[in-house]
């Protein structure tokens, strides 16, 4: 029988809090009156952002290298990504096996039915202060391989990075 | 050739703004309809047995995203749940821009090697009425609208489907001299591209010059994302261009510098749609 893990917690701090940042932020251009009362009726939220684009990508590539470091088999990685991206995003995001996706709980729900192992990481992480979210972070990985090690790594790298204390739940796999 | 494009419809969208609208929620809402309505008709196609095992839509966009990164409008805006009653599920896929619609199909098909149809809809309208959006010097003036298309699987080859990412950051000269490899494997293929403004396009004349190519209609659409190389088979099958079978070679490239290309063929039974715009 699979089970599903479920690791959550929140961004506390910058996730590098010692490595120099560079300033890579870009808005869209604006032009005249209608361009900024079009941004304008997009609500603003007042949760800190706390890491830059890069930096929300190298976070999530430290997570997807605990998945290959760990030896667990995962086929299916979906990640939740917000546009704009602030750039390319980094190759290992590109592979077959992961899909980025706006919500990604659709896709989830299919594979969860197929019986299908998968890993995916669901997270509200604020780059950019037009952005909603909440600073959250849930990853749900769903294998029957003995998936110990790979919990281990993951919650010990999230707190390496600046997250709260990571709260697991396990549940079977229900179809 | 395994991908057949049994049909596929484009409708322009070029009125339906937050303002036309009465607000961002209403435009998406009048965006959802035009998406249900759009996918019943391109399913049309096939048999009511046919249409129960179509099981996945991926919706894709290049340029629609900041009113659901801000949280002013969410997925289930486009598919209220009133309108999805015998639709597949669909997904957002907005991250890898114009090549959205290739990163999908890759994923659904590695995932479902033996499905029969996959439908996908591409995405793209100015809701916000930006100006960056209307015109801008990378690829010049914009074209918006929805475009979907149903591919009959006939027996699925990896190399149906290309997601890749070009290596340097000089995007649109690797993604041509990609397109060209491509099309220099004997296989007689006509390639549909993006459409870009002429001191763009010259990178295509020069270096895929010699090559089958269905004309860049820019100045009839604008670049409409990762529309453009459906719409310009859309344009020319509602025109009876396609007497034959004919092979095509749908490529999008997006300003990030993710490309996609779909090799698919087309017949006088493939059904295809151009709409008014609204």
């Amino acid at each position: 029988m699979s089970k599903v893990i479920e690791l959550s917690s929140r961004l506390l701090r910058n996730p590098y809090p010692q490595n120099p940042k560079l300033c890579a932020a870009q808005t869209l251009p604006l032009q005249g009156e209608s361009d900024f009362l079009a941004i304008s009726l997009l609500p603003v939220g007042n949760i800190p952002v706390l890491l830059s684009f890069s930096e929300h990508y190298q976070l999530l590539v430290e997570l997807l290298e605990c998945v290959d470091h760990s030896g667990v088999e995962i086929e299916t990685i979906l990640l939740r990504m917000q546009m704009p991206a602030g750039g390319r995003m980094p190759k290992l995001f590109l592979q077959e096996r992961v899909l980025m996706l706006q919500d990604v709980q659709t896709e989830e729900l299919i594979l969860h039915k197929a019986g299908k192992p998968y890993l995916v990481i669901e997270d509200t992480l604020v780059r950019h202060p037009l952005e909603s979210g909440r600073n959250n972070i849930c990853i749900r990985i769903c294998t029957t391989e003995d998936d110990g090690s790979l919990i281990a790594m993951i919650s010990e790298k999230l707190q390496n990075l600046g997250f709260d204390n990571v709260e697991q739940v396990a549940r079977e796999r229900s179809l | 050739m395994s991908l057949y494009l049994k049909s596929a419809a484009f409708t322009p969208i070029e009125n339906i703004t937050f303002a036309t609208s009465g607000g961002l929620q209403e435009a998406f809402v009048r965006i959802g309809e035009i998406i249900s309505n759009q996918s019943s008709r391109v399913l049309e196609a096939i048999s009511s047995d046919a249409r129960a095992e179509v099981d996945r839509h991926f919706l894709c966009s290049t340029m629609i995203e900041l009113p659901f990164t801000a949280g002013a409008v969410s997925t289930g805006d486009l598919n209220p749940a009133e309108q999805q009653r015998g639709m597949p599920v669909t997904s957002f896929v907005n991250t890898y821009e114009c090549a959205s619609w290739g990163y999908s199909l890759r994923y659904y098909l590695r995932q479902n090697p033996t499905a029969r149809y996959v439908i996908v809809s591409i995405l793209d309208a100015n809701v916000l009425d930006l100006s960056f959006w209307q015109s801008n010097e990378n690829w010049g003036k914009s074209g918006f609208g929805l475009g979907t298309l149903l591919l009959e699987v006939e027996s699925f080859n990896r190399e149906d489907i290309t997601a890749g990412c070009a290596v340097t950051y000089n995007t649109t000269p690797e993604f041509a001299t990609i397109v060209r490899k491509m099309a220099s494997n004997g296989k007689d293929l006509t390639l549909s591209l993006p459409f870009f403004p002429e001191n763009i396009r010259q990178i295509f004349t020069r270096l895929l010059n010699g090559f089958k190519q269905l004309p860049d209609l820019h100045d009839r659409w604008g670049h409409c994302f990762g529309s453009d190389p459906w719409l310009n088979i859309i344009s020319h099958g509602v025109a009876g261009r396609f007497q034959e079978r004919e092979k095509l070679l749908a490529c999008s490239i997006a300003l990030n510098g993710y490309y996609c290309m779909a090799e698919v063929s087309v017949d006088q039974d493939s059904t295809f749609y151009l709409a008014e715009s609204v």
